[in-house]
């Protein structure tokens, strides 16, 4: 069968991590009919509506997935993106069925986000802190932007301290010490603005 | 200002003035920085309150009024005793700043003193564990992550829908194909044209011209005669290869067979008109000279009379299974009458075996139009 994915899974992944959200888009469309077909084909799901969701929900866990640095692809880009869609879709029958019997509701089970650890520290967070480290962060991003992107590399890509040294060319101990320095001046600030606001 | 000149203007204010009156007025007259400085020493401002202008003077007052009640102090004042008196004034603010903050607590000022306290506390605590605090940072971030992810995709998924209400784009490789679609009809067209003009091919009428001409070569056609043209040697010429055929010297008379000798010698000259007619008044046929068959029917090719030449043709390989010569020209004669297939059975039969004819047979079917 010829394959008509319009570019290669490599230019997919780079796009996914330099953030070209045209190619993305491009890529989600190509998937999304080949997706619908097999989970219907597959799954024993037939309301366009409800792939809609699974699909969106299971491009956000492929998407987080292939965006960590470490991801190592061992398929096609497509079948990965279509395996996750039919687990998704296997639970929502499995749930559904379960509902039709208990008459009870539940969540879609959570497997592929990289989030997870973190939604439920972020949902147990205080919001008052909450607030400030956002606003914080926030007046970093203008004022200290070396800092900021040295916090964004290594909380929001997951980027370990070697390879941040490696980005950012400098060496491992600098990196160390620059990110204490920025989490010390983040809490400082956020500090401050505790006693004082 | 030093402490000396605020030991001075406290020494002023103790010496120089009597009763509330005179001290307010003296407070009154200072420069600003030094009714500052007065301020500041009581410690009110260290005790981290803000105080109306009058208050803070009634306890400038109340605390001024401390010293004066010591008899020690005053001595010490009166012997301008300096160092001692400030001593004696650290001594006394010490137990004075509780008694600011007791009144303080009455008037409530603690209690926001007190919430800054908590409130530092708080701070402290809350900010206290390194690890919890980097772990908290990266849920922010992650959190943020997450909202900006979601919003992509379901950008993506308002694109999508968008796009299937609008004509359909493509890049990359299905770009291509697809713009070839746009111009599949005109390829098509082409295709079809080509195949409909076939460029490469000959009609029937330019192979059979074609190859009739190039193929009658008088020399080979001599090779394969010179004995029956010939005189009989030493015995009669028995025509072997043609089933019933008897002795040519038995069925033509001596003046028929000069008559066919000089019809072979006029087809050498290609003039193949004389040649079928002296042939046709011989009554060259199947049965009757069976070897002068061959050159009479190219003879008629020639002349035009395709159809009975044909008939000719199909005659010698009835009776003679290997005559190549006649295959090949029968074969031109079911191409001018526009029957390819059968032509086609004849040279590929010829192409397949080795001869003369195989190259040439080879080049017609290679330039015979499909259809």
């Amino acid at each position: 069968m010829p394959n008509l994915q319009p570019h290669s899974d490599e230019k997919y992944i780079q796009a996914i991590r330099s953030g070209d959200d045209r190619l993305i888009g491009e890529f989600y469309n190509y998937a999304f009919l080949i997706a619908r077909s097999v989970v219907f084909r597959e799954c024993g799901l037939n309301d366009d509506d409800q792939f809609k969701d699974i699909y969106q929900d299971s491009f956000f866990r492929f998407f987080g997935n292939v965006k960590k640095e470490n991801f190592k692809l061992t398929s096609q880009l497509t079948t990965f993106l279509i395996g996750i869609c039919k687990n998704q879709a296997r639970e929502k029958v499995r749930l559904l069925n379960r509902q039709t019997l208990t008459g009870k509701n539940e969540d879609l089970a959570d497997e592929y986000t990289p989030f997870n650890k973190f939604v439920d520290r972020y949902e147990n967070l205080d919001e008052r802190k909450k607030r400030l480290i956002e606003t914080e962060l926030d007046k970093m991003k203008v004022n200290s932007g070396d800092c900021y992107a040295l916090l964004d590399l290594s909380f929001r890509s997951d980027f370990s301290n070697q390879e941040i040294a490696q980005k950012l060319n400098r060496g491992i101990d600098v990196v160390k010490t620059q990110k204490s320095r920025c989490l010390g001046y983040l809490k400082k600030a956020i500090f401050n603005r505790l006693n004082y606001e | 200002m030093s402490r000396q000149s605020q030991l001075s203007v406290i020494r002023s204010f103790f010496l120089e003035t009597d009763g509330p009156q005179q001290r307010r007025a003296f407070v009154s007259r200072l420069p600003q920085q030094s009714e500052n400085d007065l301020t500041r020493s009581t410690g009110a401002e260290l005790a981290g309150v803000s105080l109306p202008g009058s208050t803070l003077l009634e306890i400038e007052e109340a605390f001024f009024q401390l010293p004066l009640g010591s008899a020690q102090m005053r001595a010490l004042l009166e012997r301008n005793n300096l160092e001692a008196v400030y001593e004696e004034i650290s001594r006394i603010q010490g137990n004075f700043y509780l008694k600011v903050y007791s009144q303080y607590e009455e008037d409530g000022a603690s209690a926001d003193h007190q919430r800054l306290v908590d409130d530092q506390n708080e701070s402290y605590r809350f900010l206290a564990d390194e690890e919890t605090f980097e772990l908290d940072v990266e849920a922010v971030f992650k959190q943020q992550e997450l909202i900006l992810i979601k919003q992509r995709v379901k950008g993506f998924e308002q694109e999508r829908q968008k796009a299937q209400t609008q004509p359909e784009t493509f890049t990359g490789k299905t770009g291509i194909l697809h713009s070839l679609v746009k111009y599949a009809p005109w390829l098509a067209a082409a295709c079809v044209a080509l195949v409909i003009w076939q460029p490469f091919h000959a009609g029937n009428e330019e192979i059979y011209q074609q190859f009739l001409t190039s193929s009658t070569n008088a020399a080979v056609f001599r090779q394969d005669y010179p004995a029956s043209i010939a005189p009989p040697a030493s015995r009669p010429n028995l025509e072997e290869d043609v089933r019933g055929e008897e002795p040519v010297d038995t069925v033509f008379s001596r003046l028929e067979r000069a008559q066919l000798e000089e019809a072979l010698v006029l087809f050498e000259d290609k003039r193949y008109g004389l040649v079928v007619s002296i042939m046709d008044s011989l009554q060259i046929s199947a049965r009757r000279g069976a070897k002068y068959l061959l050159p009479l029917a190219i003879a008629r090719m020639h002349t035009g009379n395709s159809e009975q030449a044909a008939e000719e043709f199909k005659q010698i390989v009835a009776t003679k299974a290997t005559n190549d010569e006649a295959r090949f020209y029968l074969s031109l004669c079911y191409i001018k009458a526009n029957n390819r297939p059968q032509a086609r059975i004849y040279l590929r039969e010829l192409a397949g075996r080795a001869g003369p004819f195989q190259q040439r047979s080879e080049e017609v079917l290679r330039r015979l139009r499909w259809f």
